[in-house]
């Protein structure tokens, strides 16, 4: 951990690519205000992945299409900015603060950013051919000759490992299989150079074997245009093996982002915990499944409190179902948490751990005094030793810190800026 | 249970074929070829066991499950099942197949599209033992109650429509209509592919349950690995209509033999950061 938050800060200081702060995507409907979004941030480097995480229903997908101002009626964006950087010495694009329509938002659209979905075959139109899908995408964004757009398209077909290009050209979606139709998607995606690309689901509809091609196709693509990758997906396999680093959301709201290893070998929200041990590859065969209990609400039966706390295995009473949701709160491995009880949490996990596999945890620990601990310990949190800790100095502060006051709302240190 | 339920299999599938002719484009369409969505799959299937049936989309694993339950009409083989009578459901007519029907029992994949939006829960649920004549009235109100309560539903909600449950409780609702006429063979196809984890979890833990309470059989069809190796005690592995390995699961996903299970096997991707895969 200590290392790898090292390895980030030595990084030398680039301005990431695209900023979103405090985002809000509301909805108006019949049933009241719906907040799909609320108070959404991240940052996404140039080359980098980042991973939104999430069940169906937290609002990953309203976010990513917020990014390029696809909301419509009832839908609205309500606050916060979104910030495109561009070269050095040009203005970054306010995303928020164009009009609708404007020249800027078409040039987002598809051009510098593009967006590819889940369904291959939804995003493509079945009455045109691949190569006039893919030539009306280059068209509209550059001032090419048809001749040079059509080689254009030739050299993205290959790229994206099509093995016969200029058939692919003059074929229809339903000619191509489910993964060639998804390559065809990335390649039309990346035909204008996009600086960023928002990846909705891309392979959840494909079988496994095509889905690892698709994965490693876009990260090959990704190293040579030094794309930025937003990735949008509840898999956690996917997540692993892309994501540099992840934003875990709940009922549209971030409860905890960091680097992906922080986040998928030490998660510390109840939700990301619940996640993770949900994965049937996690749990040992002939075992019982750890599942999260009851489902995702409706955002238009938000509970009181922290939104998580009716399926939340470590809730109390009085803490955390009353007042305002808890802020994201600083940790000391470049990571955010949403939660009132982050401290008891870890450090039940920790004794649970240590319970199971003694030795396992931190440093040696084999003293017998250590399970008593851990029956105490769970009841009446407290900082945990030395022992289990290993020699963490920074999380062994963090422990001792204190956790953020219930009734500073929204004021929490990574409020505005986590990742 | 008798000796001979004790040692023989509950389905025994020999040399299962399903051919799908290909018809030439025009006016007459003559036969141009065949697709072999099911070639030569043979397995046992024991009583109380899972067999999970693993490939890719086109492999046949549904044409399969179909072709067993008699939903399409097999090309040649047999499908010997050993319920209350030993019976070839390959070669059955439509009539001698109704009796059999409630012995065999389908869960589905999408749990939007598998229950009729403008029946209730309780008409869902109770259907089945109103069209096999097995219940009426107060009793087939006590079923159906009992039936919920099983699969985790309040029994208050019976008289709601689907579009008020989670795709989760839809789920439930799905197995509870199918495990109400005391099935010997369900057949789960992809029946928790379109849940998110958590309630996939759940659903799981359920089935596994049910199994236990009810001694259920499973032919359990699933495209994602981590689960078939959680649930099923043997599996098969499909590619191209044929079974190309099958065997206990650890055996199959420690050891694998043939080619096809261990590209399939190499693309799973694990949560795991150090462990990479691409």
């Amino acid at each position: 951990m200590v290392d790898s938050a090292r390895e980030q800060v030595s990084r030398p200081e680039v301005p990431p690519l695209l900023e979103v702060n405090d985002l809000r995507t509301y909805f108006h409907t019949e049933e009241g205000e719906v907040r799909a979004v609320d108070g959404v941030s991240f940052k996404v480097g140039r080359g980098r992945t980042l991973a939104l995480v999430g069940e169906s229903g937290c609002g990953k997908s309203v976010t990513a299409q917020s990014l390029l101002r696809l909301i419509h009626p009832p839908g609205k964006i309500v606050g916060g900015s979104i910030r495109l950087h561009r070269g050095e010495g040009e203005p970054p694009l306010e995303v928020l603060e164009e009009r609708a329509n404007s020249p800027a938002l078409y040039e987002l659209r598809g051009g510098r950013a593009a967006l590819i979905f889940q369904e291959a075959t939804a995003a493509l139109s079945p009455v045109h051919t691949i190569g006039n899908q893919i030539l009306e995408a280059i068209r509209i964004h550059q001032k090419i000759s048809k001749k040079g757009a059509t080689e254009l398209a030739l050299d993205m077909l290959e790229r994206v490992g099509i093995k016969d290009p200029k058939l692919c050209l003059r074929q229809y979606p339903h000619e191509l299989s489910g993964g060639m139709r998804q390559r065809a998607v990335i390649a039309m995606a990346l035909v204008c150079n996009p600086e960023l690309l928002i990846a909705d689901e891309p392979t959840t509809a494909l079988d496994v074997t095509i889905q690892a091609q698709v994965l490693l196709l876009l990260k090959q693509l990704q190293k040579t245009l030094n794309l930025a990758i937003l990735l949008i997906t509840h898999d956690l396999g996917v997540v692993a093996q892309m994501a540099d680093e992840v934003v875990v959301m709940y009922l549209g709201r971030v409860v905890e982002s960091g680097s992906v290893r922080a986040i998928l070998k030490k998660p510390r929200h109840p939700y990301t915990i619940g996640l993770l041990e949900s994965l049937p590859s996690l749990t040992p065969i002939g075992q019982r499944l750890p599942s999260i209990r009851g489902s995702v609400p409706a955002l238009t039966e938000l509970p009181a409190g922290c939104p998580f706390h009716p399926r939340c295995a470590y809730a109390v009473p009085g803490r955390c179902n009353v007042g305002a949701p808890p802020p994201l709160e600083a940790l000391p491995d470049q990571r955010f948490v949403a939660c009132w009880r982050t401290r008891e949490v870890a450090l039940e996990r920790l004794l649970q751990r240590k319970a199971e596999a003694p030795g396992s945890v931190g440093g040696e620990g084999r003293a017998p005094e250590s399970a008593a601990a851990a029956g105490q310990g769970a009841v009446a949190p407290s900082s945990p030793s030395a022992e289990l800790l290993g020699d963490d100095r920074a999380e062994a502060a963090w422990f001792d810190s204190e956790p953020p006051a219930s009734d500073s709302e929204g004021a929490g240190p990574g409020r505005k800026e986590p990742a | 249970m008798s000796l001979l339920q004790e040692t023989t299999p509950l389905l025994s599938v020999r040399g299962l074929c399903k051919y799908f002719p290909v018809l030439s484009q025009g006016l007459i369409r003559r036969r141009i070829g065949v697709v072999r969505a099911c070639h030569e799959v043979s397995f046992d299937l024991a009583r109380g066991e899972t067999l999970g049936i693993v490939g890719e989309s086109g492999s046949g694993k549904s044409t399969l499950a179909r072709t067993i339950l008699r939903v399409t009409r097999p090309s040649s083989g047999s499908a010997m099942f050993y319920g209350e009578d030993p019976v070839d459901l390959a070669t059955l007519s439509a009539a001698e197949l109704r009796p059999i029907r409630p012995q065999l029992q389908m869960i589905f994949q999408d749990p939007f599209s598998s229950l009729n939006p403008r029946m209730t829960v309780e008409q869902i649920v109770g259907e089945p033992l109103l069209i096999q004549r097995r219940a009426r009235g107060g009793e087939l109100e006590d079923r159906v109650t009992a039936m919920l309560r099983r699969v985790g539903i309040r029994p208050e909600y019976r008289s709601r429509y689907p579009h008020a449950f989670s795709g989760g409780q839809r789920q439930r609702i799905g197995i509870a209509r199918a495990l109400i006429l005391e099935p010997a063979l369900v057949v789960a196809d992809e029946a928790v592919s379109a849940l998110d984890v958590s309630v996939q979890a759940q659903v799981v833990n359920l089935l596994r349950d049910l199994q236990e309470e009810l001694g259920l059989t499973y032919l359990f069809i699933a495209h994602d690995l981590s689960v078939v190796r959680h649930v099923a005690q043997r599996v098969a592995v499909m590619t191209r209509g044929e079974i190309v390995e099958i065997g206990e699961t650890a055996q199959v996903f420690d050891e694998p033999q043939h080619d096809y299970t261990r590209r399939l096997l190499g693309s799973v991707l694990e949560p795991d950061p150090d462990r990479p895969r691409l």
